[in-house]
């Protein structure tokens, strides 16, 4: 029985890779989306472990701890990303981006759905489409092409799983905001993965 | 006077599409206000594109969380570090260990 009280014992960091290595590249590639910056991701996840390794008290397991050290990591990288850009560039983005929006943008029929961008039949049923190998790749690929201040925000709110509060506070954006950019990615993604599904 | 539609009035009472599709995706994030799980629910018995919006909405989140957000959980991950990838991150670790 191991106990859990004991640090020492759970940390075992030469089989880290070998235990945890896919499990961690993956959390992370499916959060980036970019196979270079997941590895470097994991790689300093396991440099920060490895120096903190003193101060994990085994109150989690070790997976557990190595997840939150990378998360952390996650949250950090779109951070920046996010900042890194001028901010007035958010404004403009969504002034152009509106220009694509699938609903009319004047006229007596503004704001309902243009003719030619409704929703069309994707001819999946609601119960298989779980199960639908090729609809998960096509979310996928259509996440990855999602504009980068739009992935960070989705990302950490939606695959993440971030409280809003929080992902504001990380990007330093309003809660409006937040929902204006989910509201575009989502119409965004939607449009993406029925034009793939329909090819 | 002007004289107004009843389809017209019906538009200005109600949410349109922009807007059921925006509270759409606030409801399955985060949950509405009940004002606007009424407005949502007026406006998709009125509307089939915004009730497709919905299922397919649905659809994206569900799968989203299965295979994104939770995928990491199940026993074969979908995406592999390299052997190369992987050998270089034993040995950095090694050596790390060794001189510290």
């Amino acid at each position: 029985m191991s106990q859990p009280s004991e640090p020492d014992k759970n940390t075992t960091p030469e089989k880290w890779v070998e235990l945890y290595g896919d499990y961690l590249y993956n959390y992370a590639f499916s959060r980036i989306n970019k196979k270079d910056l997941s590895y470097d991701l994991v790689q300093e996840t396991f440099l920060a472990a490895l120096s903190a390794r003193k101060s994990f008290e085994g109150r989690s397991s070790e997976k557990t701890w190595l997840t939150s050290i990378l998360k952390r990591k996650i949250v950090d990288h779109y951070r920046k990303e996010f900042r890194n850009k001028e901010h007035h560039i958010i404004d403009k983005n969504f002034s152009e981006e509106k220009e694509d929006l699938p609903f009319y943008s004047s006229g007596e029929f503004q704001g309902h759905w243009r003719a030619d961008r409704v929703p069309k039949d994707w001819h999946i049923r609601a119960d298989e489409a779980l199960e639908n190998e090729e609809l998960r790749k096509i979310i996928e690929l259509c996440i990855s092409v999602l504009p980068e201040k739009w992935a960070a925000v989705f990302t950490l709110r939606i695959i993440e799983e971030l409280a809003s509060e929080d992902v504001c506070k990380e990007l330093e954006i309003t809660a409006s905001n937040l929902w204006v950019i989910l509201h575009r990615a989502k119409l965004q993604l939607r449009d993406c993965v029925e034009k793939n599904l329909l090819k | 006077m002007t004289k107004i539609s009843l389809m017209a009035l019906m538009r200005r009472m109600m949410i349109n599409c922009e807007e059921a599709t925006y509270l759409t995706v606030k409801a399955s994030v985060e949950g509405v206000s009940m004002k606007d799980v009424i407005n949502l629910k007026m406006h998709r018995a009125g509307c089939p594109h915004c009730r497709k919006y919905f299922e397919q909405n649905k659809i994206l989140d569900r799968s989203i969380r299965k295979h994104i957000s939770h995928a990491v959980e199940t026993r074969q991950p979908l995406h592999r570090l390299s052997d190369s990838g992987r050998s270089k991150l034993q040995k950095l670790i090694t050596s790390k260990i060794q001189s510290a």
